[in-house]
């Protein structure tokens, strides 16, 4: 189902209110589960499988952690991650799953200012080609003969870092001159209201999903309030 | 669009976007690697990606030598920690940008001193967000270690660590030399490989 993308920027917006207001384990759990069918709503299940596959992980080392009796500073990093994960996986169905015209034409609907709009969406869809990016490089320095590991790493620490950020900082400089001549072509700086190729408009889909967001985040903070911060579960 | 082209043109915006996304994501390595460490990952995660960036960071504004780039830097670096769910750096983000532009005035973009203080003020404000939760949120900081199952020395020595005036000059010291070291090889790199490449003047 295609949604406007203001949708999925306020349904990210709710995930963020609930895991700020949530307390309680039970919660968490209750937001973890909310944001996996949010995911697969949208149709990323694979990424439903990493997120549970990190979050099995990450409570591995807490538990591992609290049995070794570590300091607590690195198990409050990590719990800190588990709780802001669901507003992360919110994130991830509106950087991933959104192309960048897309978020550029709901932003400037919602007559945001175009000096923050552009680099924004420039930023957000950005981030996930840096490991694609990175991939090429490792790729290209296997058949140079110089091999990205740990060992040489530690070895030779800063000419490694000089052989990723250089072709990294090269590339990322093309890409840049590429999509502003690209964004220019199609009329970025010109005054008139710009449109889309695609129709982007609030429908009913889109004020139902926004509609049973705010119910389930009035649902979450009542369970969160009465239940858990009462004390019945922890007292 | 029409007050755009006074100061930063869409090319400049664009830039900004692509380098901001790099410094975050190579700061999220680092802390990837490092977060289980818990020593390493206090003193040693800031430093270690104000290293990293400083050959971004030094591109970046040698790109963009105006006004309003670095706080608008710290303001995209802000957005994308609120929409990832941490709202309460939004505002110790827009602080940041405003000190490192106040830094910059006079001419700052072309003088490479003022673009390292101003690199390793940035650098040193991140440092303090480590303390972030401790200082400002105790209580719910105290919460979650207790719910976590904590014992109540455990929480108490936790505390006195990340309180310590000791602790936050260190990691503060460390940071800045992080900067430093970083803007320092930024200009190296500048120099050997971007100037001559033609992608930076």
């Amino acid at each position: 189902m295609r949604l406007d993308p203001r949708t999925k920027i306020f349904i990210a917006f709710l995930f963020i209110i609930n895991v700020f207001i949530s307390t309680g384990i039970e919660a968490m759990v209750i937001l973890f589960v909310l944001a996996s069918l949010w995911l697969c709503f949208s149709g990323m299940l694979r990424k439903v499988f990493t997120y549970s596959l990190v979050l099995l992980l990450l409570l591995a080392f807490l538990t591992v952690n609290r049995q070794l009796g570590f300091p607590a500073g690195t198990a409050f990093h990590v719990l800190f991650i588990i709780k802001w994960m669901p507003a992360f996986m919110a994130s991830t169905v509106l950087i991933s799953g959104t192309q960048v015209s897309e978020i550029l034409y709901a932003l400037s609907k919602m007559n945001l200012p175009q000096r923050l709009i552009i680099p924004f969406a420039v930023m957000l869809r950005y981030i996930p080609s840096i490991h694609r990016e990175f991939t090429y490089i490792r790729d290209a320095m296997k058949i140079r003969g110089i091999a990205f590991s740990p060992l040489n790493t530690f070895r030779h620490p800063l000419a490694t870092m000089e052989y990723i950020l250089v072709p990294l900082i090269m590339r990322s400089s093309r890409v840049a001159d590429e999509l502003s001549a690209s964004v220019l072509a199609r009329g970025i700086n010109l005054k008139q209201q710009s449109s889309s190729f695609r129709e982007i408009s609030l429908t009913g889909k889109d004020v139902f999903v926004m509609g049973t967001g705010v119910m389930i985040t009035a649902a979450i903070y009542m369970f969160d309030r009465l239940i858990v911060a009462g004390g019945r579960l922890y007292g | 669009m029409n007050a755009l082209s006074k100061t930063m043109t869409v090319r400049d915006l664009i830039v900004v976007g692509i380098f901001s996304a790099l410094m975050l994501a190579a700061g999220f390595v680092v802390w990837l690697v490092v977060s289980p460490f818990q020593n390493a990952l206090l003193y040693g995660s800031v430093g270690t990606t104000a290293l990293i960036n400083g050959a971004f960071y030094i591109l970046m504004v040698s790109k963009v030598p105006k006004h309003g780039t670095l706080f608008l830097l710290f303001l995209l670096e802000g957005l994308y920690w609120l929409i990832a769910g941490y709202a309460f750096l939004l505002p110790l983000s827009i602080l940041g940008g405003i000190l490192c532009e106040a830094v910059m005035l006079g001419g700052g973009y072309k003088r490479p001193f003022q673009v390292t203080a101003a690199y390793i003020l940035h650098y040193t404000v991140y440092a303090l967000l480590i303390f972030t939760p401790y200082l400002l949120f105790p209580a719910e900081n105290a919460e979650n270690l207790r719910v976590l199952g904590y014992s109540p020395e455990q929480i108490e020595a936790s505390i006195k660590v990340y309180t310590s005036p000791n602790t936050i000059a260190l990691v503060l010291a460390a940071s800045a030399g992080g900067a430093f070291l970083g803007a320092v090889t930024g200009y190296k790199l500048l120099a050997k490989h971007f100037k001559p490449a033609g992608i930076a003047q």
